[in-house]
């Protein structure tokens, strides 16, 4: 036990200086001292996680492993180990290389996608400011409206406050005989505002009615779907305006071809 | 459970169709341990190889059996090659005594002796009572006395101290025992 005590205590590293001189010198006079020591150096060596448990003197058995190992069987085996080694960590380089080329190249294809998206996305958006016409709008001014709220409207609408607009629109098209030249202004300040579902509303409500406007209310439903790059649903209403020559029929042919 | 031979066999031939299912097989597993534990790609490679040529060289001299799943024990083979790597490096620094090898040849056949009398210790730690075992475990992991008293419950450190030396007393003697042990003990 007082051995066993001491051997751990050196291994802790608890020895005094001379207690360790004393120690060491006791490993080289005393044998069976040193057996017991070495197996608890190797035991702790083997079984500790970080440590290994290293062989300090050779033996005859070292030497008949090392020369098996020089013999033909395992020289050949050490080659075909090295062949298959970089054939299997190649072949997974080049499947990587591989890889990477199809991923540049979906990336290639997503990235003109995106291009052709936004390029479509600004000529939509380009098509639709050049046919607006907003100069084109009948004018409120001239007309006396009791308040005179709707050429406030417009003003605001001119000054592209369209929110401050739409708040005038809004109360106008509560009232009964609303003119379609509202429905119109209040739809396309929605449209303005990206309020697309409430722009729609307005011009179906337009296109359903029976006001003299009604023809206008596909053009600018039209125009709505361009706006959303909605392209097909805008090119069935152009096609409608041209076939049943509505209102702005010219310009909706000339718009056909545009986005063909 | 597959016939273990079955690779080592394949190794000695130089199967080169079966070589490389080994490598499909194990090869990942082990690189991602290394790739965890400091190592690199080439690092990786190098050990799986020497790993290899150990088994086939010890089946070459000894025709030994595999008592796990081939798998499993070459894993270990690779753990244990990778924790002598690391602490060549160590052992290099504090000067502690070691074999220099001549060359790869007598590397790898001191890597088998030191794998084997490291499955002299291992296997002859499964033997003794669970509760050794445990105790031992948390020794050999470098836990303090105090705390494995109050892991186990114990009075005093003087206790576990008592215990620990009782239980690694138990696992010497089994060593001592085993036939393995004259041929490994010098070594």
């Amino acid at each position: 036990m007082e051995d066993d005590i001491l051997i751990d205590n050196y291994f802790k590293g608890l020895l005094s200086e001379d207690e360790e001189r004393s120690f060491l010198e006791r490993l080289s006079t005393d044998a069976s001292f040193n057996e017991k020591f070495k197996l608890e150096e190797q035991m702790i060596n083997a079984l500790s996680e970080d440590g290994w448990d290293f062989a300090k003197a050779p033996s005859e058995e070292v030497e008949a492993y090392s020369d098996l190992l020089k013999k033909e069987e395992l020289q050949r085996l050490k080659k075909t180990l090295s062949e298959v080694n970089s054939e299997f960590n190649a072949k997974k380089n080049i499947s990587n290389r591989r890889l990477f080329y199809y991923l540049a190249a979906a990336f290639i294809v997503v990235f003109l996608g995106l291009q052709l998206f936004f390029n479509q996305n600004i000529s939509n958006q380009k098509l639709y400011n050049d046919y607006i016409a907003l100069n084109d709008l009948p004018s409120f001014v001239s007309r006396s409206d009791e308040s005179n709220q709707l050429a406030k409207a417009q003003e605001f609408f001119e000054n592209k406050k369209y929110e401050e607009a739409l708040l005038i629109f809004k109360s106008v098209v509560s009232l009964k005989d609303v003119s379609g030249s509202v429905l119109i202004y209040k739809g396309i300040a929605e449209t303005e505002l990206g309020q697309y579902n409430d722009a729609q509303e307005t011009f179906d409500s337009l296109i359903n009615s029976n006001l003299l406007d009604v023809q206008k209310g596909y053009w600018y439903k039209a125009l709505l779907y361009l706006k959303q790059n909605r392209v097909e649903e805008s090119k069935v209403i152009l096609k409608k305006i041209v076939s049943e020559e509505l209102y702005k029929n010219n310009e909706a042919q000339k718009l056909l071809k545009q986005l063909d | 459970m597959a016939d273990n031979s079955y690779y080592l066999k394949a190794l000695l031939s130089s199967n080169s169709h079966v070589i490389t299912d080994i490598y499909k097989e194990n090869f990942y597993k082990v690189k991602s341990f290394i790739l965890k534990n400091n190592g690199q790609q080439e690092d990786a490679e190098d050990i799986f190889q020497k790993a290899l040529l150990q088994l086939a060289v010890r089946y070459k001299k000894e025709k030994f059996i595999i008592n796990s799943s081939f798998e499993a024990y070459l894993f270990t083979v690779c753990k244990n090659l990778w924790r002598r790597e690391l602490n060549k490096s160590k052992n290099k620094v504090t000067k502690h005594s070691f074999i220099e090898p001549k060359d790869d040849n007598e590397d790898i056949a001191l890597a088998v002796l030191e794998q084997k009398r490291w499955e002299l210790f291992t296997e002859n730690l499964e033997r003794i009572s669970d509760n050794c075992k445990q105790i031992l475990k948390l020794f050999f992991a470098k836990m303090s006395y105090a705390d494995i008293m109050k892991k186990f419950d114990y009075n005093s450190e003087t206790v576990v101290r008592q215990r620990v030396f009782k239980c690694k007393n138990k696992l010497k003697e089994l060593i001592v025992k085993d036939k393995r042990f004259s041929s490994l003990k010098e070594l």
